[in-house]
């Protein structure tokens, strides 16, 4: 009996914490290598406001909507198995993922157990064309949910290329086969 | 001496750049738009969709090239030799994709890879990927002279353009989803049994192997006198959603009293999580029978935790 309730424990407190949490935080944002020659880097980032007990967002779905392969998913999450033995490509609410060639759109974002699924519109708005293989910074994405009874809305806030951003996402792909599709952010002024 | 080997060395670089020379080759053939079932030509399409520039671009592993595009519908290019993937128009900033199709360029040679029909329902849906379909046809006949006169290469063939695969490169089944076939099941019934259980997931993400799966399990159950009875079995099934709908066989023994053994016969629908499942295993050699199964992966349980 104790043992099924120390099983219980495990498995009940396993969405609260990981035992390898220390070690992941540590690790940086760094994209996998390509699955593939034809594929794009995609680089997202998503701030969340939402108060003090407010998750990041650990999971994006990217779903592909051209007639050939319409309704596939690609996502990236910071929760899967054995997570500290992988690279990271979910932090602090950036996302590298990659996506093969076709018309992409944001579909949903996940914090937990809790999805937020895109209106149409949104959906479309995110929509992004991936024809030729390279890297692509869409910037930053805001949910926001104006007062308690408000409906969530995503901003964009219009900072894709920035100099932060590349310098980020310089940092990720540096040593990896993407670095060649990367140009190298300039060097801070001394 | 040095003056033959020099020579020697001049004459095999010059093989070497020839044979270079010779391993590109040219491929085209025609484009030809259809909203509905009436042509459009390429001015018309334009026109359409707002006067956006429309472009072919063929590729090859992440080898991008643009291929000359008349207004008649005609295309070209020059490229290395190899399989090339025509899988969207460029319409402006966007795209239109359809089915991939694959042509081939041949060293030296001037390959017709037929006629490309693209058919919309609207044309002024093209760049919007609301619906389209590709249909290849042989009118290379038609299609070589004029592709001569632009492209000038003198071995001529024709390999039509055909259907690609959708993807080029999957994640197949990576060591997580077999670490997570391990489990642990108790099956509540008649007797209570244990087993290890191993469920191999579909082994591909595409094709007739995307569902199916299999099951190897093994355990024991004990009988009236605490004697202890061996239990095997093998399953195949598919995989449905989350849940599992397998056949199963196997066998039961040695002879116990209070316990039906022998060859093992039923069914199991099971529900799984990656960590817990829970399914109904239902018997009809031995003897009929029901089953409640609960089980657990420990890999999952490890894996959930690091």
């Amino acid at each position: 009996m104790k043992r099924w309730l120390l099983l219980l424990l495990l498995v009940s407190h396993g969405a609260c914490f990981r035992l390898s949490d220390p070690i992941y935080a540590m690790k940086p944002l760094r994209a996998a290598e390509p699955h593939g020659d034809e594929y794009s880097l995609v680089f997202l980032s998503i701030q969340r406001e939402g108060g003090l007990f407010a998750r990041d967002i650990d999971t994006v779905y990217f779903r592909r909507v051209d007639p050939p392969a319409r309704g596939s998913f690609v996502w990236t999450t910071s929760e899967f198995l054995f997570r500290v033995f992988d690279l990271r490509s979910v932090k602090d609410g950036h996302f590298l993922i990659q996506l093969s060639p076709g018309v992409w759109e944001l579909d949903r974002m996940v914090s937990g157990r809790t999805h937020w699924l895109l209106s149409d519109e949104a959906r479309v708005s995110s929509r992004i064309y991936i024809t030729r293989p390279g890297v692509y910074d869409l910037g930053t994405l805001r949910l926001d949910k104006p007062g308690l009874f408000g409906k969530y809305s995503l901003a964009v806030q219009g900072d894709a290329g920035s100099a932060e951003r590349s310098r980020q996402l310089w940092d990720a792909v540096k040593g990896t086969p993407w670095e060649r599709l990367v140009a190298a952010p300039p060097r801070d002024a001394p | 001496m040095r003056l033959f080997g020099l020579t020697l060395l001049s004459g095999l670089c010059g093989l070497v750049g020839t044979a270079r020379a010779d391993a590109s080759g040219v491929v085209g053939g025609r484009l030809l738009l259809r909203a509905g079932t009436s042509e459009v030509s390429l001015a018309a399409a334009r026109a359409a969709v707002g006067g956006e520039r429309i472009a072919l671009e063929l590729r090859r592993g992440a080898e991008v090239l643009e291929a000359t595009l008349d207004e008649d519908g005609y295309f070209w290019a020059r490229a290395p030799a190899g399989v090339y993937r025509i899988e969207y128009l460029l319409v402006g900033k966007r795209a239109e994709f359809f089915a991939p199709q694959e042509v081939v360029v041949q060293p030296g040679a001037l390959t017709c890879a037929g006629t490309l029909g693209l058919e919309l329902d609207q044309i002024e849906s093209l760049g919007a990927n609301v619906n389209n379909r590709v249909i290849v046809t042989d009118q290379c006949a038609e299609t070589t002279p004029r592709l001569r006169k632009a492209a000038g290469t003198a071995t001529e063939r024709v390999t039509l353009a055909r259907p690609g695969p959708q993807y080029e490169h999957t994640t197949g089944v990576t060591w997580r989803d077999l670490a997570i076939g391990l489990r642990a099941e108790v099956a509540f019934g008649d007797f209570r049994v244990v087993r290890g259980l191993f469920r191999i997931p579909p082994l591909s993400r595409e094709g007739p192997w995307s569902r199916w799966i299999f099951l190897v399990g093994g355990g024991a159950l004990r009988g009236d006198r605490d004697e202890l009875v061996r239990d095997v079995t093998l399953g195949a099934g598919i995989q449905l959603w989350y849940f599992d709908l397998l056949a199963i066989g196997g066998a039961r023994w040695p002879e116990v009293q209070g316990v039906n053994t022998g060859p093992v016969a039923g069914g199991v629908v099971r529900v799984q999580t990656t960590i817990l499942g829970l399914g109904l295993r239902v018997e009809a050699l031995p003897a009929k029978t029901a089953y409640l199964t609960v089980d657990l992966a420990p890999l999952g349980l490890l894996g959930s935790l690091l």
